[in-house]
């Protein structure tokens, strides 16, 4: 997502070397997504589904 | 005992000589290397130097590839960015990129290289229609 959009910034974290960003954002298992530092899902599917909770944290965000 | 086989080293050559048609920046932000000097009560990243080499290995194997590394003590982990030459980074692996995060920085270059995101239309085009900044944090763990 990335690299198809100017708007998006992706940082993949090694939960092991960030133990307090990992605590901040109660990572218990992972993949564990965090969008915009507050929605978060955790498990690996595929892209319509990553794609889907993306957009709908970003929107729901943007909306206030 | 390196952290990239002469074998993967090898693979990693034979893979972006395949793979990759445009050039991308590696900038590696790291502790300053102390090699085997251990000083008492320093802070330490045990991280730093296996990522300087494999990001050096990257370098090595493609003349794509171009490595920038920044020394900074106050560096704890290292961080890693992938991104076009002159163009602000979007893509980080913060911490050691080893195990499957290794395929997932190569994924990176090569994607990068070709601006290729491999994303369906309809994703490009929700995409398109952001009207605000997104970050994604994905907290991972090697294996």
């Amino acid at each position: 997502m990335a690299i198809a959009s100017p708007r998006v910034r992706a940082r993949t974290i090694e939960a092991n070397e960030f133990p307090d960003l990992s605590q901040r954002h109660g990572v218990r298992g992972v993949p564990q997504t965090v969008v915009n530092g507050t929605g978060v899902f955790v498990g690996a599917m595929p892209e319509p589904a990553f794609v889907e909770r993306v957009l709908a944290y970003a929107r729901e965000e943007a909306a206030g | 005992m390196p952290v990239l086989s002469d074998d993967l080293k090898a693979q990693l050559r034979e893979r972006l000589a395949e793979t990759l048609t445009g050039a991308v920046e590696l900038r590696l932000r790291v502790r300053p290397s102390t090699g085997p000097l251990i000083i008492p009560g320093a802070a330490t990243c045990e991280t730093c130097d296996p990522c300087r080499e494999i990001a050096e290995g990257f370098a090595e194997a493609s003349d794509h590839v171009r490595l920038a590394v920044t020394e900074d003590r106050s560096v704890t982990a290292p961080v890693l960015e992938v991104a076009r030459p002159g163009e602000p980074a979007r893509i980080t692996f913060e911490g050691l990129p080893s195990g499957y995060e290794f395929t997932g920085l190569l994924d990176a270059v090569e994607r990068v290289s070709s601006a290729d995101a491999g994303l369906s239309a309809e994703t490009r085009t929700a995409l398109d229609a952001l009207e605000k900044d997104v970050e994604l944090m994905v907290f991972v763990t090697p294996t």
